[in-house]
């Protein structure tokens, strides 16, 4: 890029400071003119295509641009609010924003991330002079870096009661589906997030899964026309998203290995974890149970029923043919 | 990272460098670029771009007007418009408030007060996210609360552990040191006498515990971590049967095919438990790579079905009696 082209953020900061210097709105011929950079667009139409991605971006970011419009409704120009724009009055001790940092380092390299240290870097710019975090070692580490990219904007239209459409692949279809969605409450369940809202083409409540979203999630400016119902308990209906274990069966676990079968065991008592014996587990499909068998090798063997001793013995053939020799 | 969101994520640091530096006047070039997590070389940079920005005129008494170069320590003289940062949008005030929930939900030596006083001061300024973000409680059963005693009282950990590769049950004397919460599961870390080293458990893998002595003396060295464990890359066929298996692990496409078939990568850190995954895959995967570890699930298969040829062992309706 030639060095006499204007930085396109240098642009945009020089636009954010011409729209908060006045208290009247001002008008787009004035800001083309005196934000350097936008004279460069070759033409009128390039200029507009400019200024209008320019303003995207920044009210994008948060900042708060108005359309001043005049009693005829035309727009007059725009302008940046500092009683809108400024963060203020929120002042914390050194101990507290020693755990807001904390608090942000939890994304990790999650999409959170970005967001939650933006977040932390303007809260520390709005204290007074001399306050700063107190450098300490937690005694924790909390880290959730396996996120979805659909969290961000499900979180903005949450709260603000919007409605939301997405790309949906359910279960097993191939082919993802568009959803319109009222999102009530957004919950994370055993390492998974979820989004719990009224479905509009179901016309019933229904619980999202966010790794199951494809591609990005449209906002709309539209109020939720169903909102929450004071008596959703969206936590249950989460947990009732994951159905019970209505398949079941003996297995045997030798001593001292099985540990996973040990754990889902419904046994009463529970075996010692250094004797050999059976176990009752339960799950969802007979598929889980085989999956867990065959997870445990040798370590364990089904006693019943007859027809699972029979898929886990198939199961088995099948994983030593597809790996004998080098593969493709 | 494209022009777009590269010149945004700049002008979102420009916005809060500017009240920061004035805020914390006479900080150097390189403690300001580290606290913004960028090298001096790019804050240099932004301090040069600032200073040619600002109000429509553009003369000396319109731009903003920093002093970086008398004494390698940063002034700001006049910052125009800048002198307070923009507001958190509501995406920001949430990832950072669910991160206190998740923080406070974690037992650990944390400063509990603090945590409670931050997230009221912010729920009140930005609003509460109580309805619409919901997290797992954690369950403080037997474990946790012997894990909580422990790390408060100094005292050794005896505990029976089904690790979550190997699937065997192991005893082992823990001297604990710090809690550890990823994605959504709670491990604890601790210092095992038994292997010798520091080592993570797996809250809910604990098959038993018993809270020992106060601890004495150690061999732990102070301040010594698990040593990161090195993640290689294994590549996975997947048949249309286990396709559901790229919902719950963290698995890259590599390529689709025609019949609903998928290649895909997984970074794994420990062997048994990729072996562990393509075992429970039921032969509807198959391990590409590393291709090593194909002769070693072929014969675990074959050991594993030689054992339903056997006689049935104890527990079994015909064989109460009998040994293995």
């Amino acid at each position: 890029m030639a060095s006499t082209r204007i930085d396109r953020t240098e642009r945009l900061l020089n636009l954010v400071f011409c729209l908060m210097a006045s208290r009247y709105a001002v008008r787009r011929a004035d800001i083309q003119i005196s934000v350097p950079g936008y004279l460069e667009a070759p033409s009128e139409a390039a200029f507009e295509r400019m200024f209008e991605r320019d303003k995207d971006e920044l009210r994008g970011m948060g900042i708060p641009i108005d359309t001043v419009t005049d009693v005829n409704g035309e727009v007059e120009g725009y302008r940046i609010s500092l009683t809108d724009y400024e963060l203020t009055g929120l002042s914390f001790t050194t101990e507290e924003l020693a755990v807001l940092t904390l608090a942000a380092s939890v994304w990790d390299e999650a999409i959170m991330g970005p967001a939650a240290t933006t977040a932390l870097r303007k809260l520390e710019a709005a204290q007074e002079s001399g306050v700063s975090a107190t450098s300490f070692s937690p005694g924790v580490n909390v880290r959730w870096s396996e996120t979805d990219a659909a969290i961000l904007p499900l979180f903005t239209a949450v709260r603000e009661q919007r409605v939301v459409a997405f790309d949906y692949r359910s279960g097993n279809a191939p082919l993802a589906r568009k959803r319109r969605v009222d999102p009530w409450a957004v919950v994370a369940s055993d390492g998974h997030w979820y989004l719990v809202g009224h479905d509009h083409d179901r016309a019933a409540t229904r619980v999202f899964r966010l790794s199951r979203i494809v591609g990005t999630v449209q906002i709309f400016a539209d109020e939720q026309q169903h909102p929450i119902p004071p008596d959703c308990n969206a936590r249950a209906l989460v947990g009732a998203h994951e159905p019970d274990s209505p398949f079941e069966a003996k297995i045997f676990v030798r001593a001292g290995q099985g540990a996973e079968l040990r754990r889902l065991s419904q046994t009463d008592p529970r075996l010692d974890p250094f004797s050999a014996g059976a176990v009752i587990v339960g799950a969802r499909t007979s598929e889980q149970l085989q999956s867990l068998a065959c997870a445990a090798g040798i370590g364990a063997l089904v006693l019943e029923p007859e027809s699972l001793r029979q898929e886990v013995c198939a199961a088995l053939q099948r994983i030593q043919q597809v790996h004998t020799g080098d593969g493709k | 990272m494209s022009t777009s969101t590269s010149s945004i994520a700049r002008l979102s640091r420009l916005l809060a460098l500017v009240p920061w530096l004035t805020v914390n006047d006479g900080v150097t070039v390189s403690e300001a670029a580290s606290h913004f997590d960028v090298s001096p070389a790019q804050l240099e940079k932004d301090l040069w771009l600032l200073i040619v920005c600002g109000l429509p005129g553009y003369g000396p008494d319109q731009l903003v007007d920093i002093d970086f170069w008398d004494d390698g320590r940063i002034h700001v003289i006049d910052p125009q418009t800048l002198r307070k940062p923009l507001r958190i949008a509501p995406a920001e005030a949430m990832s950072l408030l669910v991160a206190l929930r998740l923080l406070a939900q974690v037992p650990g030596s944390h400063d509990r007060a603090a945590l409670v006083s931050a997230t009221n001061r912010l729920q009140h300024a930005v609003g509460d996210v109580d309805a619409s973000v919901l997290l797992d409680d954690v369950k403080v059963d037997e474990v946790l609360s012997n894990v909580t005693i422990a790390l408060q009282q100094n005292r050794l950990l005896h505990l029976r552990y089904g690790g979550v590769a190997g699937d065997t049950v192991t005893e082992r004397d823990v001297e604990p040191l710090r809690m550890e919460a990823t994605d959504g599961r709670t491990y604890l870390e601790g210092f095992c006498r038994t292997a010798g080293a520091v080592r993570t458990f797996r809250i809910d893998r604990i098959v038993d515990i018993k809270v020992g002595d106060v601890i004495t003396a150690t061999n732990a060295q102070i301040g010594e971590t698990t040593a990161p464990r090195m993640a290689f890359s294994a590549k996975i066929m997947l048949r249309p049967q286990v396709r559901w298996a790229l919902d719950v692990h963290p698995m890259r496409v590599d390529k689709e095919y025609p019949d609903g078939s998928v290649t895909a990568s997984i970074s794994v850190h420990n062997r048994a438990w990729l072996v562990r995954l393509i075992m429970s895959l039921r032969g509807y995967a198959e391990l590409v790579e590393p291709a090593d570890l194909r002769h070693l699930l072929s014969t675990q298969a074959a050991a594993a079905l030689a054992a339903y040829d056997q006689p049935m062992p104890a527990g079994s309706p015909d064989g109460q009696n009998r040994e293995v």
